[in-house]
């Protein structure tokens, strides 16, 4: 008789335990049903898989600018770009461009810039900017982005591209004595965030 | 009581199988659900971009250079002392003498650097009508000169002159040679224009000369 309560408890939680996964689905459902509506008011008949793809264009290599020294890639993938430059006296900058592209099926939106890697007494002699997608103004420090343009999804076989340049310059001091007395490495970062439109 | 004793075991076994298989269909589920809750999660991209810039010395480094210092022969200094950024000397002079000294500037910086100025003070107005400063320097291609009386080159006041920018350059550090700058500043002891103005006791004259330069 014990074992039979046992096992009626047991069916009992259980019957609980489906109910609230069950419920739960439903919700998420629920979610991916409005997405799939979405897409069919905006007239896609043929919907490829979903997918989630923004990613530096590895394809072309970054675009030095017009004066800038020569900046070699050191490697560079869909997520990671790395660069190396050389400055060798104030007024000389290092620039290059790169495009991000969205081959996904969602609309991408930039959320957060990242600029680190530079001292304080470095920046008393370099500043590191971030332009991104033809923005006249830069970033220069770690920034939550709000109003950024959307990234469109990939259309045809068209991917949507956003423009990121990146320059670093050697500048003059305001007091001489804040110039760097010895070679330097600096190794300046940038990191993007990128949600769901 | 030993076929319902049967029976109750048939059907325990048949629920326990019912609930062996709920387990499964359980999981089942549970794994769906984490799956939809990572696909929700997976709409997020980090893209990075990290750099080594190098980046060289650099150095604003202008100064007098006191192994140039030379004496014009006129009349000697009495003594003079020479720092990285200040000259200092002494001459005792009579009507007519000269006490001339050549000193260079140089240049041990990263930076081309020019003189944009310099500004001579120190004597009086009145001592100014019997003390003439002349100065003397060279660009590379044609001698600059100036003085107080009008003696030499280009005439000036006590106060400050502006020097055209493109006249006196000098050189940042090439390998290991300095760029250099040769001055050579006199201190004329003259008539006055006005005999009454001439000096009736002796006197200790302060002359300063600064000389500005800046990044080309």
């Amino acid at each position: 008789m014990k074992k039979q309560k046992d096992l009626k408890k047991q069916k009992r939680l259980q019957g609980a335990t489906i109910g609230a996964l069950a419920l739960a689905i439903v919700f998420m459902a629920i979610g991916f049903a409005a997405y799939t509506q979405t897409l069919n008011i905006n007239g896609t008949a043929n919907v490829d898989l979903a997918s989630w793809n923004v990613h530096f264009d590895s394809t072309k290599d970054p675009v030095t600018s017009s004066g800038s020294q020569t900046v070699t890639k050191t490697s560079y993938t869909g997520t990671t770009l790395a660069f190396s430059c050389s400055l060798t006296a104030p007024g000389q900058f290092c620039e290059f461009t790169i495009d991000v592209v969205n081959e996904g099926t969602f609309d991408a939106k930039l959320t957060k810039v990242t600029l680190s890697g530079i001292s304080t007494a470095q920046a008393k002699y370099l500043t590191y900017k971030l332009y991104y997608n033809g923005a006249t103004t830069p970033y220069t420090a770690t920034t939550t982005v709000s109003n950024a343009t959307t990234l469109a999804k990939k259309s045809g076989t068209t991917p949507g591209r956003h423009t990121v340049k990146v320059r670093v310059d050697y500048i003059q001091p305001s007091s001489a004595s804040d110039l760097p007395s010895s070679a330097v490495t600096v190794s300046p970062k940038a990191v993007l965030d990128f949600t769901q439109q | 009581m030993k076929k319902s004793a049967s029976s109750n075991k048939r059907k325990r076994r048949s629920i326990q199988k019912r609930l062996g298989a709920q387990w499964v269909a359980l999981l089942g589920l549970v794994v769906a659900t984490l799956g939809m809750a990572v696909g929700f999660a997976a709409f997020t991209k980090t893209l990075n971009i990290s750099g080594t810039a190098s980046v060289e010395k650099a150095v604003w480094s202008v100064r007098w250079d006191p192994d140039s210092f030379y004496e014009e022969g006129y009349v000697d200094t009495t003594a003079h002392s020479i720092s990285d950024s200040s000259m200092t000397f002494q001459c005792t002079l009579s009507l007519g003498d000269v006490c001339g000294f050549d000193l260079d500037a140089i240049n041990e910086g990263t930076f081309d650097a020019k003189l944009t100025s310099f500004t001579i003070s120190g004597p009086t107005t009145a001592q100014q009508q019997y003390i003439a400063v002349r100065m003397f320097s060279y660009n590379g291609s044609s001698n600059l000169s100036w003085s107080t009386d009008g003696t030499y080159g280009t005439k000036i006041n006590y106060g400050t002159t502006n020097v055209s920018s493109s006249n006196l350059r000098v050189s940042k550090m090439s390998g290991s040679t300095a760029g250099r700058l040769w001055f050579e500043i006199d201190a004329a002891f003259i008539q006055a224009e006005n005999v009454n103005n001439m000096p009736t006791t002796n006197q200790n004259i302060s002359i300063t000369i600064s000389f500005k330069f800046d990044q080309v």
